[in-house]
């Protein structure tokens, strides 16, 4: 059980300034001492006002970004590229227009695997797996924002990474697409199990993801608030309409409201 | 037949500038000493086609100018990269790139004359420095404004540093290059038909040009500034095409 303990995501401690830790002053100051826990298959989602540090959390997690003070463990070890997946809200960015959506596909296993063979047969398993139906010669940038998110979310995914963070990935989405989307992530979540940390600026999108939610006031980030989502899993779309949904959005709704009435 | 006309609209322009032209000639509203008429300005262009004249002038231009654009590509492109991918880099030389980029080409000329004589040398010397500085700057820009995302999500997926250069910044910054080249090689041909023009040179468009003025041999003079223009063109449409064709994904 000892690997079980230490398995999923721990950060103790964490400090990081966007002016670096040498700076005097509290000004650039994102976390200060904060603690958190992401237990091994856990979806969590985060949930906070602009500029409040949660890019800069998802990047020290992604082994991208150091912490100033403090340590990151994921399943017991320092983050390091290529370790976690990470999905980006600006997908059109985030994807290679020169390669096709198969091109694409096997950047993150050129970056893994030497074997050009061993590489096509992961790309022809996972296609198989994932249900994934787009033509994979297209090229990227002729496809609809839908499906563009589509190929970001399958390239994350063919790694099968342990953990997945999504960086606010479905927020350009209209809601029928992002309906789909979501859907795609619980089930790839359900059978794959990989802890997935998902900020999202939507807050019913939040809770509907989400076992456990964190809430981020504006930064300095010293703590967050935990809320606990005890809704059936896997969920189905109604859960929006029941009345512990709702307790939960108004929980989370007047957490910004106290937080707004403190910074007066 | 709408479609076909509207696939014909580029057509207009061409057109209108050919019948004004015709128009002028037969209504005799300009002196035929210094605009010929179009027939006669052909009729030249035929003349000196078949006496093989302008085409060794042709062949010439275009060698010299090819062969420039080539060097200055090969030079141009590595260098460009390396501005691009190091800030320190770039800031010791941006301010000698901007100055040489903002000397005129041509104005150099007399000292490539110095430097390599009057032969084929000088010209296509000349052609590469005015070439090199824009493929140069093209090419840095290209890599400096690689997307921060793009970058980030290679980094993220475990990429290495030469990997990110090479199969990330580099493909990002390939339309620019292209789009630097495309300058580049109408600039090689202002730079040698120009240099043509002085001494010491036996063919070549801008020598024809110069000599059928100074023999004011005035229709024989449009016929080579339209064979020029016309070579121009054609280099032009030829990089636009590979463009499109090799580096699609640009804008995207």
């Amino acid at each position: 059980m000892e690997t079980a303990a230490k398995a999923g995501i721990v950060v103790t401690g964490l400090s990081k300034s966007y002016l670096g830790n040498d700076s005097d002053t509290d000004k650039g100051l994102v976390f200060e001492n904060l603690n958190l826990t992401v237990k091994s298959g856990e979806i969590c989602t985060i949930f906070g006002p602009n500029g409040c540090g949660k890019t800069t959390l998802l990047n020290m997690l992604a082994g991208v970004a150091d912490p100033d003070y403090g340590t990151i463990l994921i399943d017991g070890t320092q983050p390091r590229p290529g370790l976690a997946a990470y999905v980006f809200q600006n997908f059109k960015d985030s994807l290679f227009p020169w390669r096709t959506v198969e091109g694409n596909l096997l950047f993150p296993l050129e970056c893994q695997i030497v074997d050009g063979k061993e590489r096509r047969d992961r790309l022809k398993e996972f296609v198989r797996e994932f249900g994934f139906s787009l033509p994979l010669q297209s090229r990227v940038y002729e496809l609809s924002i839908g499906q563009q998110q589509m190929v970001t979310l399958a390239r994350a995914l063919i790694t099968q990474p342990r953990l997945l963070l999504m960086d606010e990935p479905f927020s350009a989405l209209d809601l029928r697409i992002r309906h789909s989307m979501q859907s795609a992530l619980l089930a790839y979540q359900k059978k794959h199990g990989a802890t997935i940390l998902f900020v999202s600026h939507e807050i019913d999108e939040a809770i509907f993801l989400g076992q456990r939610l964190f809430l981020f006031p504006p930064r300095p980030v010293k703590a967050v608030r935990e809320i606990s989502i005890d809704l059936p899993f896997p969920r189905s779309r109604e859960v929006v309409y029941t009345k512990d949904f709702f307790n939960i959005r108004s929980e989370v709704l007047r957490f910004f409201e106290d937080d707004a009435n403190l910074a007066k | 037949m709408r479609t076909l006309l509207n696939k014909l609209t580029w057509l207009i322009g061409p057109a209108a500038l050919i019948l004004v032209w015709l128009l002028a000639g037969w209504l005799n509203l300009i002196n035929p000493l210094f605009i010929p008429t179009l027939p006669k300005v052909l009729s030249s262009l035929r003349e000196m086609i078949v006496s093989r004249i302008l085409l060794t002038d042709l062949a010439n231009t275009a060698w010299r100018t090819l062969f420039g654009f080539l060097i200055a590509a090969l030079i141009g492109i590595p260098i460009g990269l390396a501005l691009g991918s190091s800030r320190k880099v770039y800031e010791a030389t941006s301010v000698l790139v901007d100055f040489f980029r903002s000397v005129p080409g041509t104005a150099l000329f007399p000292l490539f004359l110095l430097f390599f004589g009057i032969g084929d040398e000088a010209k296509i010397a000349n052609a590469v420095f005015a070439c090199a500085l824009i493929i140069i700057v093209n090419a840095m820009y290209g890599v400096k404004n690689t997307n921060r995302t793009r970058i980030l999500a290679a980094q993220t997926m475990g990429a290495s540093p030469s990997r990110i250069f090479l199969r990330v910044v580099l493909p990002n910054a390939l339309p620019e290059i292209a789009g630097g080249l495309r300058i580049a090689v109408s600039i090689a041909l202002v730079v040698i038909v120009v240099t043509e023009m002085f001494v010491g040179t036996a063919s070549g468009l801008g020598k024809r040009i110069f000599q059928t003025y100074q023999l004011f041999q005035i229709p024989e003079m449009f016929a080579a500034i339209l064979l020029t223009g016309l070579f121009g063109y054609s280099l032009n449409l030829i990089l636009i095409f590979s463009e499109r064709r090799i580096v699609h994904w640009g804008g995207h």
